[in-house]
């Protein structure tokens, strides 16, 4: 039955252009964008199927949880409320003064406190890309270029909406940048993703820049138009070799970014 | 697919003839759908989500069973086939698109060229040859992912195939015990 028809060769070199031609469309054009959107409407079940032993596995984790276990982690809840509820007083206070400070300044840059939760249903299979798929879409709301956190504040900003679903972008994918500002002392830099899930670089750190190895590196504050106010932790650990004016930090990012079952898209 | 559609335009130049008298159309069907559903499972593999540290050492799954229906198909897989395959793994994965549609089609090219001497093969220089055939597929996904900026580390690639070849047996145990049980030859 092989007889008939171009030998596989032939049918091999064909494609193989076709093949090469697609790679190229999609990565240097932005021909395909829409049938991605549209496609994504269809691929996207496929990873709630992949989900499901993971949702059974949370669920049996409720049900099958022990007494013992749940009066301990109600424990530390509570220990926790009380902790964070004194944070709370305190930021009230630093809010009302940061309202007043900025109304001298007759600055409109206004943080507002809309949080929608969503959930994460998928994970990139690619080890290299860091990208997530979460439960909100278009209907909820969510657009390009919303910044997604966690408890410990940024993760990544929505690239993709699709009708229910949307796509993150992690900041550490190898893709993303950020301009960030150290909280002590206002010094400004860029934040790269290096495909490490626990790693951060600074780039272009100029060697008399006051930043310290550790906890002193503290906290770097997203600067970017789409995060502003947010922080995430990053402790640093600087590579400076004599003679270069400038130098890449590795920042480890704080409590590492998993990819865990609920985050929130904020803004 | 794309091969039965060639086909089936050929037919029609060709004098008409008698039709076969077994008919040879549930043992296909039956066959397709064996296939649909076996690339399918894998593409739930290919995507099920694991933490980056663990994901590196998924197999290439349906890469496997593309190979192992090429090299054991009673209707052979062509190169078309495998090529539709890798660009529904494409779109599926949100990868560059091309890349696993390029290195399935070649691979499935190289599994067309030597099917008769790997079958014959004994399992274990049969997974040294999966470890080449999953090697070759990485290669190439991995070069059309840097386009995009996304190439893996070398030892990626490496890690891969190995825990690929390593899989090998296991799904030929078990597809093997499919195309007896659904008498698929």
């Amino acid at each position: 039955m092989f007889a008939k028809g171009p030998s596989p060769g032939a049918r091999l070199a064909v494609l193989a252009l076709l093949a090469l031609a697609i790679a190229l469309i999609y990565s240097k054009t932005d021909w395909f964008d829409g049938v991605r959107q549209r496609v994504s409407d269809f691929t996207i079940p496929l990873y709630w199927v992949t989900d499901i032993p993971g949702q059974v596995g949370r669920w049996s984790e409720d049900r099958l949880a022990s007494k013992v276990s749940l009066q301990e982690e109600n424990k530390a809840l509570r220990t926790e409320v009380l902790v964070l509820k004194r944070k709370l007083q305190q930021m009230a206070s630093l809010t009302a003064e940061n309202t007043r400070l900025r109304q001298l300044l007759n600055s409109a840059d206004t943080i507002e406190d809309r949080v929608l939760v969503a959930e994460l249903i998928g994970v990139s299979p690619d080890p290299m890309k860091h990208k997530v798929m979460i439960n909100r879409g278009a209907v909820d709301g969510v657009y390009i270029g919303q910044p997604v956190v966690d408890a410990y504040g940024l993760v990544g900003q929505v690239v993709e909406v699709a009708k229910h679903t949307g796509r993150v972008l992690l900041i550490t994918d190898s893709s993303h940048a950020l301009p960030v500002q150290v909280n002590r002392n206002g010094i400004r830099l860029v934040a790269e993703g290096r495909g490490n899930l626990s790693e951060l670089q600074l780039r272009f750190v100029s060697s008399t820049m006051d930043i310290q190895e550790g906890r002193s590196a503290g906290h770097l504050r997203p600067r970017a138009a789409f995060s502003a106010g947010l922080s995430r932790g990053v402790g640093g650990k600087g590579q400076s070799r004599s003679g270069q004016t400038f130098c890449d930090c590795d920042g480890k990012t704080h409590g590492g970014i998993e990819p865990q079952p609920a985050c929130a898209a904020g803004f | 697919m794309c091969c039965w559609f060639l086909i089936g335009t050929a037919r029609w130049n060709l004098p008409p003839k008698p039709p076969p008298a077994i008919e040879p159309c549930p043992a296909r069907f039956l066959f397709i759908v064996v296939l649909v559903v076996s690339l399918m499972l894998a593409l739930l593999v290919s995507i099920y989500p694991l933490s980056p540290a663990h994901s590196v050492y998924r197999p290439e799954l349906l890469c496997l069973v593309v190979v192992y229906w090429v090299l054991n198909g009673p209707h052979q897989l062509g190169v078309g086939v495998a090529w539709c395959v890798g660009l529904i793994q494409d779109v599926v994965e949100d990868g560059v698109w091309g890349g696993h549609a390029l290195a399935l089609a070649l691979v499935a090219y190289i599994g067309l060229m030597s099917y008769r001497r790997l079958r014959t093969y004994s399992m274990t220089q049969q997974a040294f040859w999966i470890f080449v055939f999953v090697g070759i597929h990485q290669l190439f996904v991995n070069w059309i992912q840097g386009l995009n900026g996304y190439a893996a580390p070398a030892r990626y690639l490496v890690i891969s195939a190995a825990v690929s070849a390593a899989c090998w047996p296991l799904l030929v145990l078990v597809l093997r015990e499919v195309q007896r049980r659904y008498r698929i030859f």
